[in-house]
Order: structure tokens, then sequence, then C-alpha cells
């Protein structure tokens, strides 16, 4: 046993049943001595092993957590690790944006035939969590200075109010559309009677996506839907219909002329992820501790149209529903996973915030790795497969061990 | 409040040297909900689970943790004692203190902290466990078989022997498949035909077979033991109900030049006609593409002809459902296309050897024709181009297989041995002729297989000659054949009257396309993918699929035959009850909350998830929802992770059981 | 004749507070743009002017987002309970009026029933001064809940801008006076008085049933915004929080537009859509509260405006409700 300050850490192991805790098994007959450090969570496949959990391990005073399963093509399950690897492939791009230190997280292979490998893992990882000290959960080393120059204005449309109004006032009334989803000068309009058209304009103010109101009941309940749309709002509609959640043909779009979308500037991301990774995590204590928990960053976003949020959901309390720093890195972590791959940049949930937390930036770090990894750009294709769900033999796994 | 009962394990010394089980016993007794903690020698001897099973009743003990060994050893020995106590076996978990404990470390105080903490885990755990019951699934004890070739006809005799009944769907209009059509057979030489006749005769009269030739399946719906399967019969213009088979239709149509598909383009056939003397059914089915009735209303002699009124020509194709609990997937295999057109652009061909351009290059399965007794020239070898009986023939290995360039990098498997055939049977029929053979290696494992090659080098003189051909030419009515020995380390030109290409193997056209009616896998060649390579070779991931034959991987006759009865038995084994039970730790969605992203259902490896709808109990639309078919579901856990809402979970590993383990942790 | 303190004298003050190990508390720029009332830990972060109010309120330094009422151990067999106490150090708390002026509104709640002593507690030990307003933007409306600019309720001494980085300080309570004694000079400026924002609506009759709910909030998204930087919003939720080896019961923010605020256990939601519960934000603000307790639960402050993500506000539904009444009124 090392003699590291007497610090022995705690690490939990997320394992899949039929190799690794087979080769667990296997060290174990074969009487493989490894540090005692180490605790077994034994799961059906690593396809079962949502990301939740290894925030969760970390919540519990873990000082790192292992993944580990089946190596490629031999799942039990055929494909599990492979749609294992895939989230992986995002939420390590997510945790480095925010700051945490990977080298608490590690991903293995290891196969039932594999005890000594097993041994040696656990020896490694234990031996490498000695060496990095306590780990204490999203809390911040000092204050970061660092700002990013947040989101751009939103562009001006071009485009004839008086054409809008009257597209709008005909649809409305000839019951082609039972609500025209708009901008007008303080906010968005649900114009649903001819004379609200006259409230629409093109370049109202917006702190939301409009595409949030096609998953509220009472706007459903209105009847066919038209929608004024921006770049942003069509890529929106093309996830939501890959999500099942609309169909094109029932919803009418009055689509803004000009230009499409723009590529997403990934300019603040990349002057944050200059900031070495304790900064980055100070950056986001001191932006978190603003969170209240007031969940406008989820009501604005067109794509959580969960009917209950996880958050909301008690058995288990996935995330602790408190707005203090534990509560708030789980939400913030969760809900920027659940969009990865999904989010197409609207930037609403960084206007609604109140306070003032760019929360654009935790989407962009999974949206650039779908760019870089897959070449996906969420809502550009609506023909596209989504990117979670699925996964292709040759993603890269450079990360696994 | 929960009532766990803990019982530690000593395992002798192997858990009780390192760990200190009676503290560890005395430790667990305080832990919340613990009821009570005892220890013994062997847990999981008699004496043990009798303890286990006294103190479930003495205590009133509504969940046990055994704190001993791998659950992979002792979970179902465990599972049973609470189960004979009156206990849902399922409300049982274990703690493995030995492999992962107490054999590893060796520091007794460290590992007896360890052992608690495992056991505090469990009994977290077990709180959370709920009752869970077998998942029991009636089963259709009828059996669809794809494919009416030696597999699918094999498959089909076993299961009706079996006593269930079996619906046989061929596409062409008779079974037989590609060995109907074969001349002999390796290593014994035996007639195709011969052997393969009566089985076909066989299915076609059996009393719990129904033939469905001439048809295909259009759709496929439900799961194991219940599926619903749509059959499109094609339209044959011919009434097999009244058709005795005479031929006297096939024998009055006067459009003789039809190139013959049983044939591959060596004979010809009729407009009305039966693919081959032996067909099964022997009916005819007329070729709308070239009558000249159906095309223009002309002709119409075989109508007039048929004293029975067999013929109609307003015949249009019919949906028959079917239903089955099991399919059996039996498409068989087609050679590679060696010209320069392929497919598709993951294939590409071979231009330099001429197929397709020069006639008496030809592949493997058209040279079975010309030299089969039963074939467009009786048997008698001649040559496509002029007829005339060629004297040097080359046969090269390998055309496509073993190539990555063209796109085909695997064996096979069957080219070596039917190559040493060809040579042979040529060198039976034309006594004075010269057999080439280019090959890259020879692979003649299998009963009898390597003496049959060297039968056909060292008796029949074929020339064997390893190396490549790079290219054929036609010049002065020879095929001048140009390739290497690369053993001799020459170049070698020959000048040949024929050239037979031992084509690559593919699976069968269209075969990616009922996968998917099926929902079972293929890889990216099209061979459909069984659900284990070693230990579950004829299961599919598609619960109550199998398959067997060349639909798989390349195979020879005895393979696919064996492989066909092997799925037969996995069949009979499934029918042995009227029900299936299956594993009850499956997936469940919660319908009030889930959202119906269908997330889970793209990730399911079973397409055990299906999109449904949620109705008011006067059947008035809700939502859509997210369902789990427990009859399919194989309990990986996928969608639960996969799910942002966490609508879908997992018993036997759900959230509450996984996160009580790790929140035991704090 | 009055007392004045400059901003130095100001800062000063909250620098001697702090180096007491006091808390000090007031609108700080946190970044670019966004003005929230935020603990300091510097003098030199406070605001005094250039804004018309900070994006969030005050209640928090008297009910947090998120405050622990006790905490629980296992230990072996037994359970072990810890009393949570709120911290003991006096807050000074720099503000604007209509923030302060929410606290003698939410005394009621909080002592009602029972005496919430976290509330209490935190309250006495607070010394507020207020900063009164020079302007005003579109979405103030203290003027018309019958508060003002330099509205004195709920403040311990209140604060006038002279120009030139000094203040009149007019102290209100023997708290507001003991934080400024030997701090302000004796000077013959007074403060100009200000009118402040002009008054927008005149509290109507508001009705429960009407139609103007659906037609004036349905494009309320339900967030909780505005409940959340309400100075007077006050619904809370009791979360355990814990795990196998303990944890804690605390008392968490909520907010009525949210849709499981109400949902049963059946499933049953009586506030099925969003319009209910905008409804039961402005009924509770202006009939449920004052009909028990007397105040309206409104200052005027606007926050509700400023960080509705769609737009919506208390304001603008009390113009609708007045309009409403106006569209029915015979002619």
């Amino acid at each position: 046993m090392s003699e590291t300050n007497g610090f022995e850490p705690k690490i939990v192991a997320y394992v899949c049943n039929w190799c690794t805790y087979l080769g667990a098994d296997l060290a174990g007959t074969n009487r493989l001595e490894y540090p005692p450090n180490v605790r077994l969570i034994r799961l059906p496949c690593t396809g079962r092993i949502d990301f939740n959990l290894i925030v969760k391990a970390f919540e519990m005073s873990a000082d790192a957590v292992l993944v580990s399963g089946c190596h490629p093509g031999d799942c039990h399950y055929t494909a599990g690790n492979y749609h294992a690897r895939r989230r992986w492939m995002l939420f390590r791009p997510l945790l480095e944006a925010l700051g945490f230190d990977l080298r608490r997280i590690h991903f293995t292979w290891i196969s039932a035939a594999e005890g000594r490998k097993f041994q040696q893992v656990i020896a490694e990882i234990t031996e490498s969590a000695r060496k990095l000290g306590p780990y204490r959960p999203y809390e911040a080393n000092g204050e970061s200075k660092w700002r990013p120059a947040g989101l751009p204005p939103p562009k001006r449309r071009s485009g004839d109010d008086a054409s809008l109004r009257t597209t709008a006032r005909e649809l409305l009334a000839e019951g082609k559309a039972g609500v025209v989803i708009g901008r007008g000068e303080r906010g968005p309009v649900l114009a649903r009677k001819p004379e609200d058209a006259d409230r629409l304009t093109w370049n109202g103010a917006s702190k939301i996506a409009l595409t949030a109101y096609l998953k509220r009941k009472e706007v459903r309940a209105l009847g066919k839907p038209a929608i004024v749309a921006g770049p942003a709002d069509l890529r929106a509609l093309n996830v939501l219909e890959q999500e099942s959640q609309i169909r094109r043909e029932d919803i009418h779009v009055i689509a803004a002329e000009g230009p499409g979308a723009a590529p997403p500037d990934f300019s603040d991301l990349d002057a944050l992820l200059q900031l070495e990774p304790g900064e980055r995590m100070a950056y986001w204590a001191g932006e978190f501790d603003r969170c209240v928990k007031c969940y406008a960053c989820r009501q604005a976003c067109p794509l959580c149209y969960c009917e209950r949020c996880i958050v909301d959901k008690n058995r288990p309390q996935a995330i602790d529903t408190s707005a203090h720093a534990r509560g708030n890195f789980a939400w913030h972590i969760t809900r920027a996973f659940h969009l990865a791959g999904r989010c197409v940049g609207c930037g609403a949930c960084t206007r609604a915030c109140p306070a003032g937390i760019d929360l654009r930036l935790l989407n962009q770090a999974a949206a650039r790795a779908a760019e870089r990894q897959f070449g996906y750009r969420a809502g550009a294709d609506p023909k596209a497969e989504p990117l979670v769900g699925v996964y292709s033999l040759t993603d890269k796994e450079e990360f696994i061990g | 409040m929960a009532r766990v009962g803990v019982f530690t394990c000593w395992c002798g010394e192997n858990i009780a040297r390192t760990v200190d089980v009676e503290r560890v016993t005395e430790d667990v007794s305080r832990l919340p909900g613990v009821r009570c903690s005892v220890h013994y020698k062997y847990m999981c001897s008699d004496p043990g689970q009798a303890l286990v099973r006294e103190r479930i009743a003495a205590d009133r003990l509504d969940r046990v943790v055994v704190a001993s060994c791998s659950p992979h050893m002792h979970l179902k020995t465990f599972r049973r004692a609470v189960a004979s106590a009156g206990l849902n076996p399922f409300l049982l978990e274990m703690a493995n203190v030995r492999e992962h404990c107490s054999w590893v470390h060796h520091n007794k105080e460290q590992a007896t902290r360890k052992a608690v903490d495992l056991i505090r885990m469990s009994v977290e755990r077990v709180k959370h466990n709920r009752p869970l019951d077998p998942i029991r699934v009636p089963v259709t004890r009828r059996a669809l078989v794809i494919g009416g070739g030696v597999a699918g006809i094999q498959a089909a005799l076993d299961i009706a022997d079996a006593g269930y009944e079996v619906a046989l769907v061929e596409r062409e209009p008779s079974i037989g498949g590609k060995m109907a059509g074969l001349s002999e057979t390796f290593p014994t030489l035996d007639c195709s035909q011969c052997i393969l006749t009566p089985r076909m005769v066989e299915a076609g009269q059996h009393p719990r077979i129904k033939l469905y030739t001439y048809s295909e399946v259009e759709e496929v719906t439900g799961y194991v033991g219940n599926f619903e399967v749509t059959i499109r019969q094609k339209a044959r213009y011919v009434d097999v109900e009244k058709c005795s088979g005479c031929g006297d239709c096939w024998n009055v149509c006067p459009l003789k030049k039809n190139p013959s598909e049983f044939d591959f383009g060596m004979g010809f056939r009729r407009s009305i006609y039966i693919p081959f003397p032996q067909a099964v059914p022997a009916r005819p089915v007329i070729d709308k593409k070239t009558c000249a009735k159906l095309i223009r209303n002309g002709c119409g002699l075989c109508e007039k002809k048929c004293t029975r009124g067999a013929i109609n020509f307003k015949d249009e194709d019919r949906l028959v459902k079917e239903e089955v609990g099991v399919v059996v997937v039996a498409t068989g295999y087609r050679l590679y296309s060696i010209g320069k057109q392929q497919e598709n652009g993951k294939l590409s061909g071979y231009g330099e050897y001429g197929y397709g351009q020069y006639k008496d290059v030809i592949d493997s399965l058209q040279f079975e024709r010309l030299v089969s007794a039963s074939g467009p020239t009786s048997g008698a070898l001649k040559r496509p181009s002029d007829g005339k009986e060629p004297k040097t023939v080359v046969f090269i290995s390998c055309v496509g297989s073993r190539d990555n360039a063209k796109g085909i990098p695997y064996c096979s498997k069957i080219c070596c041995m039917y190559t040493a055939k060809h040579a042979m049977l040529y060198r039976h029929k034309v006594h004075d002729g010269e057999a080439h053979v280019f090959y890259m290696d020879i692979r003649a494992g299998g009963k009898g297989y390597e003496e049959f090659v060297r039968r056909a080098i060292e008796q029949d003189g074929a020339h064997y000659h390893r190396g490549r051909v790079s290219k054929i030419t036609e010049e002065n009515g020879k095929l001048v054949v140009r390739g290497a020995d690369t053993l001799a380390g020459v170049p070698l030109t020959i000048e040949a009257d024929l050239v037979v290409l031992a084509a690559a193997m593919r699976p069968a056209a269209g075969v990616e396309t009922l996968a998917q009616k099926l929902n079972v896998g293929y890889d990216e060649f099209g061979w459909l993918l069984e659900s284990h390579p070693k230990l579950r070779p004829v299961e599919t991931n598609a619960a109550g699929v199998f398959i067997c034959g060349a639909c798989h991987a390349p195979k020879d006759i005895p393979e696919s035959v064996a492989q066909a009865s092997a799925a037969a038995g996995k069949v009979a084994v499934l029918f042995a009850n009227e029900e299936l039970s299956r594993d009850p730790e499956v997936a469940r969605i919660n319908e009030q909350t889930c959202a119906a992203c269908y997330a889970c259902r793209r990730a399911c490896p079973y397409h055990a998830i299906e999109a449904a709808e949620v109705r008011s109990p006067k059947g008035a639309f809700v939502k859509n929802t997210a369902r789990v078919n427990p009859g399919l579901c194989m309990g990986c856990g996928t969608c639960v992770a996969v799910c942002p809402s966490k609508s879908a979970d997992l018993d036997g590993f759900s959230e509450q059981q996984v996160y009580a383990m790790v929140e035991a942790l704090a | 004749m009055s007392r004045i303190i400059t901003e130095a004298g100001l800062r000063e003050l909250a620098e001697a507070w702090l180096r007491d190990g006091q808390a000090v508390a007031g609108p700080s720029e946190v970044k670019l743009g966004l003005i929230q009332y935020r603990p300091i830990t510097a003098a030199a972060r406070l605001l005094f002017d250039g804004f018309v109010h900070p994006a969030n309120s005050i209640k928090e330094f008297f009910f947090p987002r998120h405050e622990p009422l006790y905490r629980y151990r296992l230990e072996g067999s037994r359970v072990v309970l810890e009393d949570c106490e709120p911290p003991a150090v006096k807050q000074l708390v720099f503000a604007r009026p209509c923030d302060a002026a929410a606290l003698p509104v939410l005394d009621h709640v909080f002592n009602w029933d029972c005496a919430d002593e976290f509330y209490n507690r935190r309250r006495e030990a607070t010394t507020v001064v207020t900063l009164a307003c020079s302007r005003y933007d579109d979405e103030c409306f203290c003027t018309s809940v019958g508060l003002g600019p330099a509205a004195e309720q709920g403040a311990d001494a209140v604060l006038f801008a002279l120009g030139g980085g000094a203040f009149e300080v007019r102290p209100t309570t023997a708290k507001g006076d003991a934080a400024f004694a030997d701090r302000t000079e004796e000077s013959d400026r007074t403060a100009t008085p200000f009118a402040g924002p002009p008054r927008r609506v005149a509290l109507p009759r508001v009705e429960f049933d009407s139609p103007v709910w659906e037609d004036a909030t349905l494009e309320c998204l339900g967030c909780g915004a505005c409940a959340y930087t309400c100075p007077t919003c006050h619904c809370f939720d009791i979360v355990d929080e814990g795990n196998a080896a303990g944890g804690m019961r605390a008392k968490n923010w909520d907010s009525c537009q949210f849709s499981l605020f109400t949902l049963h256990a059946s499933g049953h939601n009586p506030r099925h859509a969003q319009p209910r519960r905008q409804r039961q934000r402005i009924y509770h603000k202006f009939h449920i509260y004052p009909e028990k307790f007397g105040p309206i639960l409104c200052t005027g402050c606007g926050n509700c405006a400023r960080q509705c993500p769609a737009g919506l506000g208390v304001l603008n539904v009390l113009k609708a409700i007045e309009a409403s009444h106006a569209e029915h009124l015979p002619a």
C-alpha cells in the first residue's frame, strides 16, 4: 500500500455483466492482487451506463470513475458498447469545457479473459487518483476573470412587415392556421385572430426560440400552427421532425428571406478552452452560483420538450433540485448533454437566462464535437440520422484503454 | 421499511482468511433495514441454504442479501433458495466478497472494510428490488421458411417431421435452389439432382408443408411466437389446382428463344415454362415479359391447347397472410457479377477477363449447367460460342473473392472444391483435353476434401498453377490467358477454348430488404448476422428468426444442410412449449412521461421498442409513446441510457437500484 | 439641514462591515451589462448609480433560494439530527426602494401561522439601505401600486443622490441611524424630489373567470424567471436531499408557474394550462394576498417584465385586464 500522504482514493467502477465483471471474477480466481479502493457496480451492459451515473459518483465523493465493458465486437447485446462509446465521445468534450479533470474518468474495454488487465487497470487508476489527490466536486478554486464576448445581437431580417401581416391575417381568416407564432415589439406573439396579425413584425424582440411554442399543450390546442421562422427555427423544426415531435405538413412555415444559417461562431468556446482546466471550472462555478433554477433555459429551448424533465423526477433523484453548486452543475451538465447532437445554436437558453449565464458555450462544446467527430450539424439535414441512439463501427476511441 | 436479511459466507477459508466475517456480520447488522445478519461456513451448502430459508420465516424477511462469491457462480442457487421460502427470487441480491474482495486483497483490515462497503451497496440496492415474474409469451406453433433451396427444404422437412406446420416460400417457380442446377457434387461426385429431387418431392407432398412458390415475403409484423407474415404470390397465369403439368402448353408455345434463368443463359425456355423437368410443383408459369398474349393480346395458343382450362391471362398478384411463431431464413447466395458493371459503388469488376464480352468466358454455375446431364447440352460439353468441344479449359479461382480491391475481402470457401470438381468432370468428358487451374491457395478443409483435390491433380491430370491471371484476350478464335505460375516463377500464357471463372459468392439479391423486414442484422456485404458467432450460430438478434445455409456466409451443401437441421432443432425447442418463458429483467417505459422521441427505439439492438399510442379507457387518442415488447427485450438497458427523461427503465437494474448502490458509497 | 455622505464614505461604511466579519450585499456588475444584487467581498464592487434595477431582488438575503432546515446522519442504526441555523453575522444590504418595500409585505406571510425563524433572524440581523431612484425604465410601475422612487417601506435608511458623488441620508429606523452614526456630515443640500414613472395602470379589479387570462398570457412558457426575480414571490418547496449516509431537509424556492407546482399524485392537475397558472400568480398578488394580509404582493419593480423571456410581466397583464374592463363598459 502506498504511503502518499495517507490519502486513499475512492473509485467507482461501472462495469458490464458479461465482460469486465467476469474479468474481475477471473482476477479473483487467479488471486491477482490489486488495491482495495475500487467498488464495482454491475450493470448488464455499458450501453446501460448513463453519464448521470458518472456525475452522481463524483457527487458521492468518488475520486475517480471507471467505465468498462466488452471490447468492440464482443458485446453480449451486439452493440451496447458502441452506443456507450458514441455517447462518451460527446460527453468528454462537454466535461472538458466545464474544466473537469478528465484524468479522473477512465474508459476501458476489459474482456472476461483479461483478469490480468483488470488488475493492471485498477492498480493504475488507483495510483493516478492517489497522485491527483482528493476530488472536491465542482468547487471553484479561486475566481475567474474571464468573460465571453457573448451572443451577437440577433440579425435583422429583411422582410416586409406588411406582407407578413397580410399572410398571417389570411391564414387566420381562412382557417388555414389556428395560430401564427411570430414576434412582436415586446416579444413573441401568438396571433389567434386575424386582427392580431397587426402585432407581428420581422424584427421583434426575441429572447426565446419561437419553435419552443410547438411543444406547449395550450398552443397545440389552438389548431394548425403557422410559424415565422428564421434559420435557427428551421433547423429546430428539422430536429423536431427527426425526433417525431412534429410533422412538417402539420405546420405552416413563414420563412424569412435572406441568407441561411451562418456557420456557428466558436470563438468564445475557443477562448474558454485556452484557460487552464482549473480556471474553467472556476468560471463555471461563478456562473452557476447565480443560477436559481428557474428553468428559463429549458422552457425557452425548442428541443427541451420532455413531458417530465429528469430534474423533476425523484425516484431516483438523479439531479438535486436545490440551487446549490452540486445541483446546479448536475443540472447544466445534464441539460447540455441531453442537447448534444441536437442543439441548433439558437441561443435561446442564454438570452432567456435571468442570471446571464452563457449556457450556449456548453452546448457548443458538444456541437463542435459533433461537427469534428461526425461531420454532423444538428438540424442541417432533415433526412440525416440523429447522432445519439445510433453508432458507427468507426467511431473513434482513442480515449478508451 | 424493508426487512433485509444478510447472509455472509466464509466459503471455508476462502473468504474468512482475509475478511473478518464476524466483524462484517456485526457491522452489517447495524445498517438501516437489516433485520438479520448471520454468517455461515458454506452458505451454498444445503444447511447454508436451509439457514436462509429459516431466517426468512423467523425474521419475516422480505429482502435477502447473500455475501459470498460471484453472482455468476451462485445467483441461481440462492434465487432458488429464497423462492423455496416463498420469497420472489428477484428480491435477492448478492455481494461478491470473494472474487472481488477476499481473493484479491491481503490486508485483512482493508478487505474487511471493503466487504462491508460491498454489502452495504447490495443492501441499499435490494431495498429497491421489485418482485418479478417470468414473462410468458404464447407461441403459434407454425413456421415460415424463406427460401426453397437445399437449406430451406431441409429445415422445412425437419420442422414438419417434428410435427409442426411449415409455410415454405420460394420466389422462383420451383423449389430446389442452386443445388437443383448443379451437375455432380464434391467430394463424392454423386449427381446433385439424384439426391435433391426426392427431397423436393417429399417437401412438395408433405401434409404439413404448404408451398408458396413464385412468391415473396411482403411484410412481417409481430414478434417471436406471434409473427404475421404477408406473402405476395406473384401472378403465375396458370391455375396450379387445375393444371396437371402435362406439358401441352409449353410444347405449343412458339416463343422458344428466351434465355433460361435456370440455365444461367446457357439454354432457352419458352414463354410458358417450367424451369426444369423435375420442378416442384411441376406447374408452369407464364413469363409476362415475353408472352405475346400478355404483351399484345396475340397468340394465346397455350390457352386453346389446355384441356383443363388452367390458363388464366387475367391472373393477378395475391397477398396471403400466414400466422407463424418462427421464421427460418434460407435465402442462399448468388454469384458476384464479374463484368465491369457492378450494382453498387462498393464493388468493382474484372474488365480484363472479358466476361460478358467473350462468349466462352463463363462463370462456374454456367459451367455446372454445361456439364449437367439434364442441362441444355444434355451433358455434352459444347462451348457456348460455336458448340465445339473445348480442348483446353482454364479454370480461375478466387475471382472477386479475397480481393479487397474488388470489395470482397472474404473467401468464398467452396470454389477450391468445385474448381477441382470441374477440372475432374471436364477430364472425364474430354479425355484428350487439358484442364488448367489458376489458384491462390487451395483450401480443402473437410471430410475427404483434400483427397479429392489430390485426385483431380494426380489421377485426372489437372494442371494446377499457383498464380493469378492478369488478362484474357481473344486471338484467332482462341482465348489467350496470360498469367503467372509463381511457384515456377515463370509467366504463363495458355491458349484456351473455354475459361471458367470461380466467381465470389454473394448473398441473394434483395436480402437486405428482407433482413430489414425481419429486423435481422447484416454485415457490409449483406450476409445475415448470427446472434453469437460461436454459441448462437443459427439464431439472430431478432428473437424467433433463425438463419441457415448460404444467406449467413459462403457454405457448401453439407454445411448448409447441417445448419438447416440445427435451425429446425431450435424451432422444435421453441415449439416444445405452448408458451415461451423469458427472463423478466427487461425494460419498460413510463408511458405517462414518455415524450415519444424514440431515441430508445433507434438504439434498441433487438427492435423490441415500438411506437404506440396511449388511449383513454374510451379509446380516445391521448398521446404517442414508446412501448417495450417484453417478448423481444433482452435487457441490455441501452434504452435507459439514451432516454433523456428516464421514462425508460430496466427491471433488475433499475435507476433506483443503481443509484441506491452509488449513494451507498457516500 | 440634512445629513450627507460621499460615495467614498459609503464604501468605507461597507468596508468597515466587511472588516468586522459582517456581510454586505448590493448591486454589482457581475458581467458586462448585467447588474445583480450580490454579496460582495470588496466595497469597490458596489454600484450606487447608473442603473434602473438589478436583474434580481434582495429577497435572497432573507429567504435564500436554498436553505437547509436540518441535517441528518445515519450512525449505525441510529439517525442523528442536527439543527441548522441561519448565519449569525449581520448584513448590510443596499437596495432599491421597491425591493425594500417588499420586506414588510413578506413579514406577514413568514409570521402567519408559524413564525419562520430563519426569515425573522435574517431580517433582524439586516440593515437595509435604499438608494432612491433618479431614473426609471418602461417596466417600472411603483407609482401605480402606491409606492414611489423614494418609498421608505422596509428601509432602515434612504439615500438620495445629490450629484458630485454625494448622497443625502435619511435614516428611518434606529438600525439605520446606527449604521450611519459618525459617518455623515451636516449639510444644507437636500435632494430634489423625483416623481418617478408615470402611473401606468389603475389597479383593476381582478376577476377569476375572465377570457383575459387566455388572451393575455398564452405566450407564457412556464419558467420561474418572474417569480425568482420578484421581490415578493415567496413560494417554496420542502425537499429532502440525501443518500445512505445522511442528508438534509431544505427549503427551496418554487414557482406557481411550473406545471408540477399543482400536479397531484393522481396525475390530475387543477392548473392544467399556463394561463391558469398566470391567473394564479396575478390573482394571488392582487386578490388572495391582500384579502388575507392587507397589502398587495407587488411593489412595481418591473423585474417580471424585464426578465420574462416571453415579454410578459405583471404590468402587461394588468394593462390587459384594464383594457378588457374598458371593452365591457356600457357605451
